[in-house]
């Protein structure tokens, strides 16, 4: 029951957060009511669509809006011109082909040349998507080609914070990256950056690996990365329990319980199971229970009951 | 690989079957990645003196140096340190990774594969010679996509890697359905479970490979909402219990500069949300983007370990940051920390000395005057097993067009206090970075080398403490064009 409410308040604060975002949204043209003054085409009031002049690339002139909107033939307005959003995407009409304004901005199934609405990314990814032509593969040309940086919605961060963007919207990076850039840092031969881990981090990771501000799990095997090295460069001593290493808290052994429970993760790092057994085990050794008063051994025994017949008889 | 041979051939046949006519654009492309490393590392040794031979009375003593040691009444002392003899370690990997486009519209190959040479024995994983990380065939068209062969995949369960086949539906646009199934992967060593390179780490590692198994389902709302859930479980090949059973729930909104987040990972053998974040950032305000995140984190491990029946308790997390970019100078400005404190471990003494609370703290200034950048970064890190504070300032000037090419210096400071062992250790140094890429040639190289100078504070250096670090990696690019 609880963790559903944790689900109905995360769920919840999404959808009071984007209806909170939402209602400061931007002022949409009526195009299709004014129609009868794009005699000439789009460039009647965009005139410098073509031309690359940057003052009236996009926007209008306010001017052309209070000539009839002035409070007398009709209704005032107070428009002061367009700000560009913060869309995070380079463009300019210039540079592109001449290939018919609705290509991009008709609206689907609209009538008329005035059933137009702003461009989507999308839009872009139709000639520009990832695979559509070399040139744009991430890494030969740099992001910043086509976005402002950091990119739309790469907020900052990104590096380590994506992974939540990346799960719930996987057909969107997958616009732009191909699988082999996610594996350049989940699985890539060096440290790809030192944006996410520093340099010589091999000095530095002993706190991080305490902490985890990510989890490292999801990259490094714990029993194959961490051990194997640390068995190697001596900080894992299979089979020595004896003291010696964590010497920094006072009577390590009564307290190790406390880190061992919060830091569970570092513990893998060295230790194996069979030394924690030596003590824990109820076949053998000192029998002291290691479960916590929330241990529920009927839903871990319905699903496994491997890791239960290491220390237990009777399966 | 050949136990399982006869399904992927099956799988690629009936994916050829079902092919259309069209033939498009033919093609591979990818690229040759080579990089060889050389660092210096001093191995832990373990001492010991006779218990009579070291003053005072108790379980922790001090030797003459100031050296900590645990006493056992008429055994013997025993103490770490890292003075073992410089080993040098020389890992060299060579990567080859590619796609090809086969003419039949939609229908396209991918691979990636690593060789490692040298340092057996020393670095992680370089007795895996050979690595396939990846290598399937995709059938991609609009409303949908089919793979198979060994692929990776990104969920909010983390990152997977299996040996099965995958189908996605999207033809609704708004709505994506996926389900995928095969042999399970160890995660982080693109091997099976019961494989040499687990077995030979884990004296209790499990005798059977697994199978997994996956669906998810994922929306999108306009421009503003998007989400997916996911759920998957991994069993033993003799199905007589699981190795994992998870669900995920990823939720993003995106309005007006304004992004909204929330995960949560469940596991459902130990009741537990393993992962749950909520993240709101701002669009610039007063040119300053904002970032608050709370969290909750319990690690998940697999059912095949004890680990998870040791009861380990999570933290809960706040984190808040803050980036401004000028938009006049080429100036960024991060600045950011986090306090998490950890749930009740309900064991030990209670005068224990463990804390149960950590905070970090970071900030950096980049600035890139010119064709020159200083890059200054810092990070405090404070937990109950570790802790360190330092950082980075680099100089550096980019050479030609764009930021692929340049030559830097690289100043580092840390210190460091680690898995509750006493002293503190300074770690100081210095390093000459570059890369420069021809892109006439489809080629990028980058070197470093850097000395780092470690002290530990109120011990005496008995010997050179220095260590070198030194990398050279070179990348070549192939296309011979190609189009999906």
């Amino acid at each position: 029951m609880r963790r559903l409410a944790y689900l109905g308040a995360l769920v919840f604060t999404i959808g009071a957060g984007a209806l909170f975002a939402a209602s400061r949204g931007a002022f949409e043209f009526p195009h299709e009511k004014h129609a009868a003054l794009a005699s000439d085409g789009c460039e009647t009031c965009h005139a410098g669509i073509y031309s690359g002049d940057a003052a009236q690339n996009v926007s209008v002139n306010p001017a052309l809006c209070t000539g009839c909107h002035n409070g007398q033939a009709f209704v005032a307005v107070d428009w002061q011109g367009y700000t560009p959003r913060e869309s995070g995407l380079k463009f300019e009409h210039a540079t592109h082909p001449k290939i018919g304004c609705k290509t991009c901005h008709g609206v689907p199934d609209g009538e008329g040349d005035m059933a137009v609405q702003a461009a989507s990314g999308e839009t872009c990814l139709v000639c520009h998507g990832n695979g559509a032509t070399d040139h744009f593969e991430v890494g030969v040309n740099p992001c910043e080609t086509c976005h402002y940086d950091p990119a739309p919605g790469h907020t900052p961060g990104w590096k380590t914070q994506h992974s939540t963007a990346a799960a719930a919207q996987l057909p969107n990076c997958t616009s732009c990256h191909k699988e082999t850039y996610c594996v350049d840092c989940h699985d890539g031969p060096v440290n790809p950056d030192f944006e996410y881990h520093p340099a010589n981090f091999v000095m530095r990771h002993g706190a991080e690996s305490w902490a985890s501000p990510m989890e490292c799990s999801e990259c490094h095997s714990r029993e194959v990365f961490c051990r194997d090295c640390h068995s190697n460069q001596g900080v894992a001593q299979d089979g020595r329990t004896s003291g010696g290493y964590h010497d920094g808290v006072a009577n390590w052994l009564q307290q190790h319980g406390v880190a061992a429970r919060q830091g569970m993760d570092s513990c893998v790092g060295c230790h194996q199971q069979t030394e924690c057994m030596a003590c824990h085990s109820a076949k053998s050794g000192w029998r002291i229970n290691p479960h916590g008063p929330d241990f529920d051994p009927s839903r871990a025994e319905d699903r496994s009951t491997q890791a239960c017949a290491y220390c237990h008889t009777g399966f | 690989m050949n136990v399982h041979r006869r399904p992927f051939l099956s799988l690629i046949a009936c994916a050829l079957l079902l092919l259309p006519g069209t033939v498009v654009g033919q093609g591979i492309r990818g690229d040759v990645t080579l990089n060889w490393g050389w660092l210096q590392l001093r191995p832990f040794v373990r001492d010991s003196v006779p218990e009579d031979g070291v003053s005072g009375p108790g379980l922790q003593r001090q030797l003459p140096d100031g050296t900590t040691v645990t006493c056992i009444d008429g055994d013997f002392c025993r103490w770490y340190e890292d003075n073992g003899t410089r080993q040098d370690i020389t890992p060299f990997t060579q990567d080859l990774r590619f796609a090809g486009w086969t003419g039949v519209q939609g229908l396209s190959f991918h691979g990636q594969m690593r060789t490692r040479l040298g340092s057996d024995d020393l670095w992680p994983r370089t007795e895996q010679k050979f690595d396939l990380m990846s290598g399937y065939l995709s059938f991609n068209r609009s409303a949908y996509q089919v793979k198979a062969g060994r692929m990776y995949r990104a969920s909010g369960l983390g990152y997977y890697n299996f040996d099965g086949a995958s189908a996605v539906w999207r033809g609704l646009g708004w709505l994506w359905l996926e389900a995928y199934g095969g042999w399970s992967l160890a995660r982080g060593v693109n091997a099976p479970r019961n494989g040499d390179l687990v077995t030979e780490s884990d004296l209790l590692a499990t005798d059977r490979r697994g199978l997994l198994f996956g669906g998810a389902v994922g929306f999108r709302g306009g421009k503003v909402f998007s989400g997916s859930a996911t759920y998957q479980r991994e069993i033993r090949t003799d199905r007589l219990a699981l190795y994992t059973e998870r669900a995920a729930v990823d939720l993003r909104a995106l309005v007006g500069g304004w992004a909204f987040d929330g995960a949560a990972a469940y596991d459902f053998a130990y009741d537990q949300v393993n992962d749950a974040r909520l993240r709101i950032t701002t669009p610039a305000l007063v040119g300053i983007k904002f970032a608050a995140q709370g969290r909750h984190y319990t690690p998940f491990f697999d059912y095949w370990t004890i680990w998870s029946a040791f009861s380990p308790v999570g933290f809960n997390e706040g984190r808040l940051s803050a980036t401004w970019t000028s938009r006049n100078i080429p100036l960024l400005v991060e600045a950011g920390g986090a306090y998490r404190e950890y749930e009740d471990a309900n064991t030990g003494p209670t005068n224990t000395t463990v804390k149960n609370d950590g905070w970090r703290g970071f900030g950096r200034v980049y600035w890139s005057p010119d064709r020159w950048y200083v890059d200054g970064r810092y990070r405090a890190e404070n937990g109950f097993g570790g802790a360190r504070y330092g950082g980075d300032l680099i100089l550096g000037r980019y050479v030609g067009k764009g930021s692929a090419s340049y030559v830097a210096l690289r100043g580092s400071a840390t210190e460091t206090l680690s898995e509750f062992r006493v002293g503190e250790r300074y770690v100081t140094g210095g390093a000459v970075e570059g890369a420069y890429d021809i892109s006439k040639a489809n080629l990028t190289l980058d070197a470093s080398l850097g000395f780092y100078r470690i002290e530990d504070k109120n011990r005496p250096l008995s010997q050179d403490w220095t260590e070198g670090r030194a990398t050279l990696g070179l990348r070549w690019r192939f296309n011979s064009g190609g189009t999906r």
